[in-house]
């Protein structure tokens, strides 16, 4: 697999260099600002690229604009954007037009480099891996604060990992309960907020739960 | 057309009999003032060998005299549609001696001027009412013993519908003499805001300050020993990494965690200095992450038209920030609502929960910083949080449309 990496921080490049290499992840180029992401993905037409929010020369939103516009003109290229800061409006605005390929975690979770990779993995595959802090604020921010109610504690945790991006077994595992109790729960969510019933594509799954917290 | 109407409707325009008892009521108020003041004159005469009576005397007469200027100013509200805003007197300062305050009192330029308005109105509401007489008496001249002439019946026909411009005249001349000497002066005016920008500008810098040495505490307090604390577990491990190497891999993952704890810490520090998302998406987003740290469900309605400018909405961003702070620590609520609104030129902020309430503006905490920062920028901040609850906290800033 061959990464592109977009991080104004020479260290933090380096480092996810390293921790891509782990993984036989080959990175391509390591650039500095928006424009530079955007002509290396142009020449390298990379699987991944992995983008920092906050990034010369204005310091602001310039990496979540590049990888709406990487999405837009290369939908083939898989986006991981990583921030100092994770913000539900920021992930709207990613998951916009859909979730396929598409992650979005606090910078700091690259310490947990199973996980990270897991992640990494994940959106290069074709899935979503959205940060708990997000869906955290998603559900916070949610409209549908009576319907929410209505679920169970240990529902709400299902479902705020099917909104990470997680599968059922991923879902299982983190759980500690079996794959039949999870898609139980999972229909059980999916009757209580009147959603369409699960479709077993994840990214799918992602996009109807996002779009429903954001209504 | 309208000034021949209001000639010829004169007589019976309820604005100049408005305006004729206005006259009378003045000329009574000037004369019973005259009366005080001839009385207080005569008593610091004749008593003049007791010694601080003519002080006593004085300062007594010019409370009367400022007592009047509120019975000056309703008259002129209630009989001419004119509110005068009155010109702020002398503090009742506790700190000085009665001797002091006296003198304040009698030095005070808006005491000076209200006195001058007691002692000047008398023979001007005297002399409107005496040409007033005279025309109204010239309506009767026609009527007069003799023979009927034509200057009499012209003199009758100007008199009729002149007195009622008379009157009017008078109770104008009233109007402007309180307007001039119990209102507000222009310098009194500028004065006042002088004083209260002063204020401001001193709270502003002082929560500066207060926000300075908290986000110094912060990082002394916080983040610093944390990062020793780490450095000093990942040394630990290097030293025993070739002769226990079990203990040193427990060191390792200690430190590991330790170093994401910190990194959340400065996360939240950070966000808690100024939201990047606030200045790329205002309010509404920046309250996200703000809502979701609070353990309490939190109402979220922002209704804006457009943005403010960035030094507003940064404010209103922190009041918000430092009620829900308040809501998660103090309150025992179990539900909060934020309400951000604009209307009239004014940005509304409103964060209510329905806690225990005591929430207090102590000096140096806070929710007085965030009083200062409001102020600051010509706002009001007010802080509603009885005993037993709930706690509403409003801001209104107001904003250039």
């Amino acid at each position: 697999m061959r990464a592109v990496i977009a991080d104004d921080s020479v260290l933090l490049r380096e480092g996810i260099t390293r921790l891509l290499a782990e993984d036989d992840i080959e990175v391509v180029a390591g650039v500095g600002d928006a424009p530079a992401l955007l002509s290396a993905v142009e020449t390298h037409k990379p699987d991944l690229a992995v983008i920092d929010v906050r990034m010369p020369p204005g310091h602001r939103d310039e990496g979540l604009r590049a990888a709406i516009e990487i999405r837009r003109r290369w939908p083939g290229v898989a986006l991981l954007v990583l921030s100092q800061f994770v913000e539900e409006r920021y992930a709207t605005e990613l998951l916009a037009g859909d979730t396929e390929g598409i992650g979005y975690l606090l910078k700091d979770r690259v310490a947990d480099v199973a996980e990270f990779i897991e992640a990494v993995r994940r959106v290069a595959g074709g899935g979503t891996a959205l940060d708990p802090e997000v869906v955290r604020q998603l559900l916070a921010r949610s409209r549908r604060a009576d319907p929410l109610a209505r679920l169970t504690a240990r529902e709400r945790e299902v479902l705020a990992l099917m909104a990470e991006g997680r599968s059922n077994s991923a879902i299982a595992e983190t759980l500690v309960v079996s794959m039949g109790a999870v898609e139980k729960r999972v229909a059980n969510i999916f009757m209580k907020l009147d959603l369409p019933p699960d479709d077993e594509q994840h990214h799918r799954r992602v996009l109807a739960v996002v779009r429903y917290l954001n209504s | 057309m309208t000034i021949r109407r209001a000639i010829l409707l004169g007589p019976v325009s309820p604005r100049t009999w408005r305006s004729v008892i206005s006259l009378v009521a003045s000329l009574v108020t000037g004369a019973v003032f005259f009366v005080v003041l001839i009385i207080a004159l005569l008593i610091s005469g004749a008593l003049s060998w007791i010694v601080g009576l003519g002080m006593l005397v004085l300062s007594f007469t010019l409370r009367i005299a400022a007592r009047m200027a509120g019975l000056d100013r309703r008259r002129v509200r209630r009989f001419a549609g004119v509110s005068v805003d009155p010109a702020p007197l002398p503090d009742a300062v506790p700190e000085l001696s009665f001797r002091q305050r006296q003198k304040a009192w009698a030095q005070s330029p808006a005491v000076r001027r209200l006195v001058f308005y007691q002692l000047l109105r008398l023979p001007v509401t005297a002399a409107s009412l005496t040409a007033l007489g005279f025309t109204v008496a010239g309506v009767f001249a026609v009527f007069n013993r003799g023979e009927t002439s034509y200057i009499r019946f012209a003199l009758t026909l100007v008199c009729f519908f002149g007195w009622p411009l008379v009157a009017r005249l008078g109770a104008a001349i009233d109007v402007s003499l309180v307007r001039w000497l119990l209102g507000t002066s222009r310098s009194g005016q500028l004065s006042a805001e002088v004083q209260r920008l002063g204020e401001a500008r001193t709270l502003a810098v002082e929560s500066a300050e207060t926000e300075r040495r908290r986000i110094e505490r912060d990082l002394h307090d916080g983040l610093q020993p944390k990062l020793v604390s780490l450095a000093l577990e990942i040394g630990l491990a290097k030293a025993r990494f070739e002769r226990d190497p079990e203990a040193a891999k427990s060191l390792i993952y200690r430190a590991h965690d330790e170093a994401k704890t910190a990194i959340e810490d400065l996360r939240n520090l950070v966000r808690g200095i100024h939201p990047s998302v606030l200045d790329e998406r205002g309010l509404d987003a920046a309250l996200s992450a703000l809502i979701a740290s609070c353990p309490v469900p939190v109402h979220v309605e922002v209704t804006l038209s457009r943005r403010p400018d960035q030094t507003r909405e940064a404010v209103a961003y922190f009041v918000v920030a430092e009620a829900i702070t308040n809501v998660t620590k103090h309150s025992g609520a179990t539900r909060a609502s934020v309400i951000i609104n604009e209307g009239g030129g004014l940005l509304r902020v409103v964060v209510e929960d329905n806690g225990q309430g005591g929430a207090r503006t102590d000096p140096g905490g806070g929710l007085a910083g965030l009083g200062a920062r409001v102020t600051a920028i010509d706002g009001t901040f007010t802080v509603t949080s009885p005993p037993g609850g709930p706690t509403f906290i409003e801001a209104v800033i107001p904003c250039a449309p």
